[in-house]
């Protein structure tokens, strides 16, 4: 009886011990961020390999209690103090392989440093178990048990999310259920068309998503950089900022990502995949026209060809099949729709590029026939057009009124037509136009006013028109200042070997 | 087209020309546009709904809806009209250095030569426009819209010798049988106005020396594609095309009468043999009798005002010259012709370059002024594309003997110079450099193909995608080896 009762103050005494050295490591603030010698960081790699040993010890023992509770004098009991001592032994291995493992490697995330108090109050729980067994009255103990086993699933968790990201497990939950949980809902994406998509957040942010915000994030933040919001792309790391808008070449990020595979400095680093071509060339593009934190594709300046499919692509993988199918039929429609008007009317109808819901129109093959009745045919799709071509037709001042409602047009050319001007004011309602062709026909001084009205011009051609006789020439150019107001050409006078040609003699 | 399949398909003549009249135009188009490009053109197939030539749509948004190329057939001389080279009067006389020349192959018309002597250019070459391009005096009119025009000084090609040459910057290949520029576009892109040709060829007269390079019809030909794609030649004497207009006695209504019976005739052989060349025959008939009405509006230059001539010079009041060509391209240019060539002769100065070359820069001078402020005037310099060269240079070095008043050039390929202008090109800028004597090209090379390329990229059309399968190879106008679009020229 003395003996056992020896054994038990050595318990005790063994338990108190390991208590202090425990509460010494909690607080000693051993994790300084540098990594050490090569023995610690080998001593600590073998943490993953034991720290599961601890997780299913503490849930044997869990079950053992509880078995034992329910049927007193199984033989489950008399296997309790055994799977505790493992228990015990196990933990402090964990915690010591661990502190090893992140104090070797330099570690000093938030994450680690919560993972590794935790696992300390864990093998200390452990250990008070150990003792608390050794006590008559069992209260305390089912109480710390319970409380360890919580513990535990916590320490184990945030292990995990160390060494797999994060939302690792809940990364494809389903989305009532990521709900429930209060985690972040993906939002769908409420774009129509390529040219909705936000830049930033539809496209850049999920490559960042992807590839680089599993370190430089707000816990983590290697080399003092976040990659998560906008802000910090621009405010940066330790090199200064990360983007630096409308400058590729000062944008760290994108010299990083574009060195070579092998450099040091490369990233995303070791042997993590690289950034497509694609995704780098889109990031260029929107570097270039200002890393923008709410614009739309559409209101970004022009997409070169490589970022316009990498966009295209990605659009159709964000829609959902439902979605996707709509707009496949309704482009469907459109393209029948302008193809029997094209067949019924001759008049040539063109998407600017191939796929494009963008439209040119021509009607050279029917201009003799063209006039401000089938005008009418076009009108049902008139936002579809972004150039249209009506030279030498028979479009009268009548007919500008259903032309105001092709609200998307870019180029418009009117010469050689009847107009006289009267009602071209109502182009003001065309924003995006810049070119207005009214070549050789009869705009005189009276329209004057009409044509001042059109502000959003670059581009007018009056040549041979009889405006042009007249002192409102000058006036317009002062109304439109922005606009090259072109005139007929100032013709130079032949030359002496123009001269020599025999069909001057003879002219 | 999958080759194995198609080689099963060719197991029977008639197996294949089945497979031909069923499933020519999906099977070309599929190879044409890989992946995700072929999914956007089933909303426009060629020849069906909104889908416009083989391509059915650009593939993407062009500069150029329309093309005019003044072809300066036998080699315009670039060392006396826009490669000035001072230092030259120095060395008059004296000896091309080896270094210069360095192994270069020569034509047999100067191979022979004991020496290859120095002719400095005799006239004189001032800076023009904003943009500074030196032009020569030979060019007064030209001078004048330096600041409109892209000049290339860096062009080149392997051809030596005219007809290779030509057939080379034509058609992309030395051998004869490939299709030109042209047809290409006319193929690829389709008509812009059904009642005119795509592609259209006028001849100019001429009045430098007389003996010049015979032109064929393979130049503007269509090669393997089907044939209503190649050039049609306009005359320049008389009716413009030979036996359009009806024969005495033979109203429309007969005419078409008979060319619907004709049709259904063709229909017929097409069904039995499915030859897609007999669809070719038809579109031919129709065009004929749509050209009827179209091609007389079209000659007809009564309805041009005064100023108009005076802005192309006298000449263009002269059927058959340069300049009424440029005239009537422009007037086609105006009424939906996608792609218009005029080609004038007679720049091939072996000798007497003195004597000649005035001329034939009278000839084409004022008109290429007249165009470009013309088309500039009506807003359709933003989309008309102008082309202007010829198939190589000439030498700095003399052929046959040399004053200080005469001399010749002969032919060289190393480099020479080309201006295009309008649709999305820059204007007032002179690119590439050659070497103090005109011989080798310094920098920004630009290959023939280079700029054949750069033409189709304006015209909304990835090179390397238009092509046409054909003897086991697909064709391209820029052939195999490697050609890059001239940005350096580009807005």
């Amino acid at each position: 009886m003395a003996e056992k009762k020896g054994s038990i103050l050595a318990v005790q005494l063994l338990g108190a011990l390991c208590m202090m050295v425990l509460w010494w490591l909690s607080g000693s603030g051993l994790l300084d961020g540098e990594p050490q010698d090569t023995v610690w960081r080998f001593l600590g790699r073998f943490h993953p390999v034991v720290l599961h040993l601890p997780i299913g010890m503490l849930f044997m023992l869990l079950v053992l209690e509880f078995v034992s509770l329910r049927r007193p004098g199984s033989t489950a009991s008399e296997l309790i103090p055994l799977v505790l001592g493992m228990t015990i032994g196990s933990t402090l291995l964990a915690v010591a392989t661990g502190t090893m493992l992140a104090y070797g490697e330099g570690a000093d995330e938030q994450l680690v440093q919560d993972h590794m108090r935790n696992g300390i109050w864990l093998a200390m729980g452990t250990v008070m178990l150990g003792v608390l067994r050794t006590l008559p009255s069992r209260g305390t103990y089912y109480l710390v048990l319970i409380a360890t086993g919580v513990l535990m699933f916590l320490t184990g968790h945030q292990g995990g999310s160390i060494t797999h990201g994060r939302d690792y497990l809940t990364e494809y939950a389903s989305e009532p259920l990521r709900r429930l949980l209060g985690l972040e809902v993906e939002e769908e994406v409420k774009a129509a068309s390529v040219e909705d998509l936000l830049v930033f957040e539809h496209l850049v942010q999920p490559i960042m998503e992807q590839n680089c915000v599993s370190c430089h994030n707000p816990d983590k933040l290697k080399g003092e950089l976040n990659l998560e919001t906008i802000a910090g792309h621009l405010a940066g790391g330790e090199l200064g900022p990360a983007v630096v808008p409308f400058d590729v070449d000062a944008s760290e990020l994108l010299f990083r990502v574009t060195l070579p595979e092998d450099d040091e400095e490369f990233m995303p680093p070791d042997e993590k995949t690289p950034l497509t071509d694609d995704e780098v060339s889109l990031i260029a593009w929107w570097i270039e026209q200002g890393a923008s934190a709410d614009q739309t594709v559409g209101a970004l300046g022009p997409m070169p060809t490589q970022v316009d499919d990498y966009v295209t692509s990605m659009f159709d993988q964000m829609i959902t099949p439902e979605e996707r199918a709509r707009l496949e039929e309704a482009q469907r429609e459109l393209y029948a729709n302008l193809a029997t008007i094209r067949a019924e009317h001759g008049i040539l109808i063109q998407p600017i590029e191939s796929g494009s819901d963008d439209f040119t129109i021509e009607t050279n093959a029917v201009r003799k026939a063209f006039d401000d009745a089938m005008l009418q045919h076009l009108e049902p799709y008139a936002r579809s057009f972004v150039a249209a071509d009506m030279s030498g037709t028979r479009l009268t001042d009548d007919g500008v009124s259903i032309l105001a409602k092709f609200t998307r047009l870019q180029t418009l050319n009117l010469s050689r037509t009847e107009l006289a001007g009267s009602t071209l004011g109502q182009l003001s309602e065309l924003a995006d136009l810049e070119s207005l062709n009214l070549y050789g026909t009869r705009i005189d001084a009276a329209a004057l006013d009409q044509l001042a009205q059109l502000t959003q011009l670059k581009q007018l051609f009056l040549s041979q028109t009889p405006i042009e006789e007249s002192e409102a020439l000058e006036k317009l150019r002062e109304a439109l200042p922005n606009c090259k107001v072109q005139a007929s050409a100032e013709i130079v006078p032949l030359t002496e070997a123009d001269k020599a040609a025999k069909s001057y003699e003879s002219s | 087209m999958d080759p194995i399949e198609h080689y099963v398909n060719l197991e029977t003549r008639r197996k294949f020309l089945g497979k031909l009249a069923m499933g020519f135009g999906t099977a070309a188009m599929s190879s044409l546009l890989p992946g995700r490009a072929s999914a956007a053109t089933s909303l426009n197939p060629p020849g069906q709904g909104l889908g416009n030539g083989m391509l059915g749509a650009t593939h993407f948004a062009p500069k150029a809806k329309r093309g005019i190329y003044l072809f300066m057939s036998g080699a315009p001389s670039q060392i006396d009209m826009f490669d000035y080279k001072p230092r030259m009067t120095d060395l008059f006389d004296t000896d091309l250095p080896e270094s210069i020349r360095n192994g270069q192959r020569l034509t047999t018309m100067t191979s022979g030569q004991d020496r290859f002597p120095i002719a400095p250019s005799i006239y004189d070459f001032k800076q023009y426009g904003k943009s500074g391009a030196w032009v020569s005096e030979l060019l007064p009119n030209t001078a004048s819209i330096v600041d409109d025009i892209a000049i290339i000084k860096s062009m080149w090609t392997e051809a030596i010798n005219h007809d290779p040459a030509i057939t080379y910057i034509q058609t992309g290949n030395q051998i004869p049988g490939r299709p030109s520029l042209g047809a290409w576009l006319s193929y690829g892109l389709g008509s812009l106005n059904d009642n005119l040709p795509t592609f259209v060829v006028l001849n100019s007269t001429w009045t430098g020396r007389q003996e010049a390079q015979a032109l064929f019809t393979r130049l503007w030909g269509a090669g393997p594609l089907p044939s209503q794609h190649q050039g049609v030649a306009l005359r320049s004497d008389g009716d413009p095309v030979l036996y359009l207009s009806n024969p005495h006695g033979v109203s429309g209504d007969i005419r078409r009468l008979m060319l619907d019976g004709v049709s259904e005739m063709n229909e017929d052989i097409f069904h039995e043999f499915g030859d897609p060349e007999t669809h070719a025959r038809i579109s031919q008939y129709e065009m004929a009798f749509r050209m009827q009405s179209s091609v007389p509006e079209l000659t007809d230059l009564s309805d041009e005002p005064d100023y108009i001539f005076d802005l192309y010079g006298p000449d263009s009041k002269v059927p058959g010259t340069f300049a009424y060509n440029c005239l009537m391209a422009r007037r086609m240019a105006e009424k939906g012709v996608r792609f218009s060539q005029i080609f004038h002769r007679g720049w091939d100065q072996h000798g007497a370059l003195p004597k000649d070359l005035p001329n034939q820069c009278r000839d084409v001078d004022r008109a290429c002024y007249g165009l470009i402020t013309d088309l500039k005037q009506r807003g359709m310099y933003d989309d008309t594309l102008v082309v202007w060269g010829g198939e190589f240079g000439r030498t700095i070095y003399c052929q046959g003997e040399l004053t200080q008043t005469n001399y010749g050039r002969d032919h060289h390929p190393r480099c020479y110079t080309m201006w295009m202008g309008g649709a999305g090109v820059k204007g007032g800028v002179v690119y590439g450099e050659t070497d103090d004597f005109s011989y080798n090209i310094t920098k920004d090379p630009v290959h023939i193909r280079d700029l054949n390329a750069t033409i189709l990229n304006q015209f909304g059309v990835d090179h390397q995608q238009l092509n046409f399968q054909h003897q086991g190879l697909d064709l391209k106008l820029t052939g195999v080896e490697e050609a890059h679009i001239v940005k350096g020229v580009l807005a």
